[in-house]
């Protein structure tokens, strides 16, 4: 047996050129690890407590306002997505550091409106309850009524609100001038008027039916029980309920008019189909900044108060709004500071003035408004309908750990877009929201 | 009619390859033409329009500034993770894989058994375990716990297992054994050359795993400055509008950005691979051996 | 092959022990078999044996730690979202499965009888989707599947698609993420075939070409039956990536702003319990579940293949 050697040195030696740069920076990767490994834990001062902070980019700004503000607290800040889009980020993070006793952040920042519900359940037993002296009463009575529904778990505060994202009625002042019609009051008259805008003005949208939030827009509104906690880890699930029924009977015919587009407003089929054709919108109040914009006329974008169910005094939704949390597992003097973190995150005006959502703390509210009046973009003025529709949020629709919005958008959205009626979509919305708080360990009632 | 079947197999061959390769190359040109254009250039102008230099040169400014040049701090990471575990898994598994073909030890079945069946175990339960792990030894945080879980590399032991036994015949092995060398030689000087196609694919696929792995990295990392890129883009997208319309505020990154951050993470890969396509080559046992 | 045989077993003439050197021989490499699975053996247990008994522990007990036999298996199947996920995963594993093996074939065997720079091209080409991973694919898809935006506009109003909720449909959702699948994976899979291919020794190839074998011939009875191996190799683990569906369902959804089910397939409702709802023990019952489907693909395939036995 012959061995050709000719073609094994070569081989080898581009197999040696090729394996050393990786050694070396194998080499590199493990020397520069073992540095991170070996350089001491930060060595802070004794004097200062350091609280550890997790925020969405978003909220960065407000961090720094606060270190700033405030030198004698040593921030450690972590960027991360927020817990947002159902992430879980936070939920996940908890979980494991609940395993091993240690890691949890001190105060944090959640977009997720589920997760006081979530995060308070004995599963991840995170937050540390607030309304029991460690935010003093002033405080929590300066947020805007019933705000604090959001963060109220079994008759405990769990959170302090960042923002509000209270619903109300956003219109295109100019298309309404020019079509001759008066903003209406009453959900009767928007579907009347969208009606009408169907037959006289096709291609023009008073509202939109596409997104995963849409049961915050229109069933919230309406007082439908699809997730009020009655008491303790019991929950009404009713969508046979008039006040459930009432909304598909108001929305299935405007759908079919096309008044209502199926289209997710935030995508780019919505930008293409009704730039400048928004003659009517319900949404929250984060709308304004950042979907307009572009899609309505600077100066031409109007916002009311919220539509009510004939002369029933109004009650609304809310798509959102942040929360700030507080761990149950800090002690001492990085508890009281922890504490002061929180609620100057949350009621201060240095950061709640670069928000960029309604403050849900009453104080700063007119202030933040006028900021954003300032930007030429509105035809009305905000600040009373904003700060009324922030205290008619209807408290029935309350934080629970299953999210309710996943069903909607998963289910129900879906069958819209294939042209099934919402009145027919509703009894499975409850059976599958039932499904899942037994799941979660819930009790579920219907209550007529 | 047998030049006709021939032409005519050319002809739909050409056909069929012409069709995937637009399949698999139409939205990579989309992704590299987006950073030229405009958000709403994006939406309301043609797919394959290029938009202009001064559009990308803002997006790149815009993605590489973003959280005081965050980008560069997760590739900067990415690579030590990837390569610190190539190295590793290297020097693991393309022994492992050699031995599992060549030396018929007891337990040989087992041990392949034993790999496949961790293959197949699904990720998910075996997060928390290697948490545990991980905090048992105060690893967490350190790039040592993500860099050793990388470097076991149980699909390039069977890159090498299979490559050995099916393309190594054992006689150019028993002649160099023969011929007076020990284990170790036979390896060295005999297999490791012949595996230089395969030791490049094991590199290769172990870089990519590491390059793009999310899960183990989010578990064992918990703060901003050792995060890798995949952990960074999700980041990136959960601050982009369009991703997370709550998002609001001044924040920069739009579509275009979005873009920038995706063709930073892809581009690496790429380079890893044409590096490695070099080594495919044909017939490096040609006339090794004769029956 | 058997004068081979007959080589083997003669004698080293080096400076050996006199008395069995045959045996000695063996046992040396024995040894040294050892040796050389011992970093990785390290590593196995370590990464890979340890964590997964761990897993197993955690299936077939509550979360006190106390043995519950089959209760957290039972339970988990009797979620309502356990019977769905597994009636989607079905479908889906259907077409993927079906597309993997049919064109990474047919495209790496196409490529194997291209010129050496021209098929480099190919590859790369092919490949190029495989470099973008989970986040990083979210975005193009997002456009892909949007008919407004999309570079594929022609495809998908084809279908009477005029939006990307309607491209997403319930109904869709298995087509869609077999192709975005497929997309990113199969540039990895034509790569190793490809090499595979590559490692057929020239002479069989010229001996067949020799005995008239056409292109298909050549294909089919002798080069897919060499790369036997492989060809195992990569159905056992596309079967189990398959089942183990994870990061498609997620990027739509995302992309989509929540239109897809946050459990859609098992391995997604695994990580919803383990991460949801702080359960661990139903999250590694249900990936039991998944690696016992998988072990069955697994188990077929390497004694019909005879994957574990070398000549």
């Amino acid at each position: 047996m012959r061995i050709a050697k000719s073609g094994n040195n070569g081989g080898r030696r581009l197999r040696l050129r090729l394996r050393t740069p990786l050694v070396v920076l194998a080499a590199a990767g493990v020397s520069l690890g073992t540095i991170a490994v070996a350089i001491p834990a930060s060595a802070a001062s004794k004097a200062k407590p350091v609280v550890t902070v997790w925020v969405d980019s978003t909220r960065v700004a407000q961090v720094k306002a606060y270190e700033k503000a405030n030198p004698g607290v040593k921030v450690v800040m972590t960027v991360y997505n927020g817990n947002a889009n159902g992430s879980g980020y936070l939920q996940s993070k908890i979980s494991l550091d609940n395993r091993v006793g240690a890691g949890w952040p001190d105060v944090v920042f959640s977009e997720e409106n589920n997760d006081a519900a979530s995060l308070a359940s004995p599963q991840f037993n995170y937050p540390a309850q607030l309304d029991n002296g460690t935010v003093s009463k002033t405080i929590l009575n300066g947020f805007a009524k019933g705000t604090l529904a959001g963060c109220t778990v079994n008759g405990k505060v769990y959170c302090l609100r960042n923002d509000l994202a209270q619903n109300v009625l956003w219109y295109n002042s100019a298309l309404m001038t020019q079509f001759g019609y008066t903003v209406p009051t009453t959900w009767q008259q928007w579907q009347a008027l969208g009606e009408e805008v169907a037959t006289q003005h096709p291609g023009y949208i008073v509202g939109g039916i596409g997104d995963g939030w849409d049961d915050n827009i229109y069933l919230w509104p309406s007082e439908c029980h699809v997730n009020d906690v009655v008491k303790a880890d019991t929950v009404d699930i009713n969508a046979s309920d008039p006040n459930c029924t009432r909304v598909s009977s108001l929305l299935d015919p405007l759908v079919k008019d096309g008044a209502l587009t199926t289209d997710n407003v935030f995508t780019s089929s919505f930008d293409q189909s009704f730039t400048n054709k928004i003659l009517m919108m319900p949404g929250p109040s984060w709308y304004g900044a950042d979907l307009f914009p572009g899609l309505v006329a600077k100066g031409d974008l109007g916002a009311a108060d919220p539509l009510a169910w004939g002369s029933a005094p109004a009650v609304t939704g809310e798509v959102g709004g942040g929360l700030w949390f507080m761990s149950r597992h800090v002690t001492g003097a990085t508890k009281t500071a922890a504490a002061q973190v929180l609620t100057w995150l949350s009621t201060n005006y240095g950061s709640q003035g670069i928000s960029p959502g309604f403050p849900a703390y009453v104080a700063d509210e007119a202030k933040w408004t006028a900021g954003q009046q300032a930007s030429g973009q509105y035809s009305t003025q905000l600040a009373p309908v904003f700060a009324k529709a922030a205290t008619e949020v209807w408290s029935g629709w309350s934080p629970v750990p299953w999210s309710v919005d996943a069903v909607w958008g998963s289910s129900v959205t879906p069958s819209i877009n294939a042209s099934t009626s919402i009145g027919s979509l509703l009894p499975s919305f409850a059976s599958q929201l039932t499904d899942y708080a037994q799941s979660d360990g819930y009790t579920v009632v219907t209550k007529p | 009619m047998k030049i006709f079947n021939r032409l005519w197999t050319k002809t739909l061959g050409f056909i069929v390859l012409l069709a995937f390769t637009a399949f698999f190359i139409v939205p990579v040109i989309w992704l590299l033409l987006a950073p030229t254009k405009t958000d709403h250039q994006l939406i309301f102008g043609n797919p394959f329009s290029f938009g202009s230099f001064h559009n990308l040169a803002h997006a790149i400014r815009v993605t590489f500034t973003y959280q005081d040049y965050a980008l560069l701090t997760w590739v900067k990471n990415s690579a030590i993770y990837s390569f610190g575990g190539i190295a590793i898994a290297l020097v693991a598994s393309i022994p492992a894989g050699y031995a599992l073909a060549f030396t018929n030890f007891i337990g040989r079945r087992t041990l392949l058994g034993i790999t496949l069946f961790v293959m197949i175990m699904p990720a998910t339960a075996l997060v928390l375990p290697l948490f545990l792990e991980a905090n048992a030894v105060h690893a967490i945080g350190s790039p040592i716990s993500v860099i050793l879980p990388f470097s076991f590399f149980p699909f390039g032991v069977y890159l090498s297992y299979i490559f050995y036994s099916s393309s190594v015949p054992r006689d150019l092995l028993n002649a160099a054994r023969i011929d007076g060398c020990n284990e170790w030689n036979v390896f060295r000087k005999i297999a490791l050359p012949l595996a230089r196609p395969v030791v490049a694919l094991v590199a290769f696929f172990a870089f990519v795993a590491n390059w793009n792995n999310f899960f183990l990295p989010f578990v064992m990392l918990p703060s901003n400055s050792n995060y890798p890129l995949p952990i960074g883009l999700q980041d990136l997208l959960s601050s982009t509008p369009a991703f997370n319309p709550g998002i609001g505020g001044d924040v920069p990154i739009l579509r275009p950005e979005l873009a920038v951050a995706t063709i930073v993470a892809m581009a690496p890969v790429l380079i890893v691979f044409l590096f490695a396509q070099r080594s495919l080559v044909s017939g490096m046992l040609a006339g090794a051996t004769k029956e | 092959m058997s004068s081979v045989e007959v080589n083997k077993s003669q004698p080293s003439p080096g400076p050996t022990d006199v008395v069995s050197p045959v045996r000695n021989n063996k046992e040396k490499r024995g040894v040294a078999g050892y040796l050389f699975v011992s970093g990785y053996f390290l590593l196995l247990v370590l990464f890979g044996v340890a964590p997964t008994l761990y897993a197993l522990y955690l299936a077939f007990t509550s979360s006190g730690g106390h043995f519950v036999g089959l209760s957290n298996f039972i339970n988990t199947g009797k979620d309502f979202r356990f019977l769905p996920a597994f009636e989607n995963i079905g479908e889906y594993l259907g077409i993927w499965l079906a597309s993997l093996i049919v064109i990474v074939l047919g495209l790496a065997l196409m490529l194997h009888s291209l010129a050496r720079r021209v098929s480099a091209a190919f590859r790369f080409i092919f490949y190029l989707p495989g470099a973008l991973a989970g986040a990083a694919s979210v975005l193009v898809w997002l456009f892909m599947l949007d008919p407004s935006v999309s570079p594929w506009k022609f495809v998908l109003s084809g279908f009477n698609f005029h939006n990307l909720g309607q491209t997403i449909q319930p109904s869709h959702l298995p087509l869609i993420f077999a192709i975005i699948a497929f997309w990113a994976g199969a540039g990895g899979w034509i790569v190793v075939t490809y090499g595979a291919l590559n490692n057929i020794p020239n002479e069989l190839l010229e001996a067949a070409s020799l005995d008239g074998a056409g292109v298909w011939k050549t294909a089919l009875r002798i080069k897919l039956p060499l790369i036997k191996k492989w060809i195992a190799f990569m159905l056992i683990l596309a079967f189990a990536a398959g089942t183990q569906l994870f990061v498609e369902p997620t990027l739509v959804s995302e992309a989509s702003l929540g239109l897809i089910s946050p459990a859609w397939s098992p391995n997604e409702l695994a990580y919803v319990f383990a991460f949801q709802n702080n359960n661990f023990q139903y999250a590694a019952a249900i990936s039991v579940d998944l690696l016992i489907l998988g072990l069955m693909c697994a188990a077929v395939l390497v004694f019909r293949t005879k994957l574990f036995e070398v000549e």
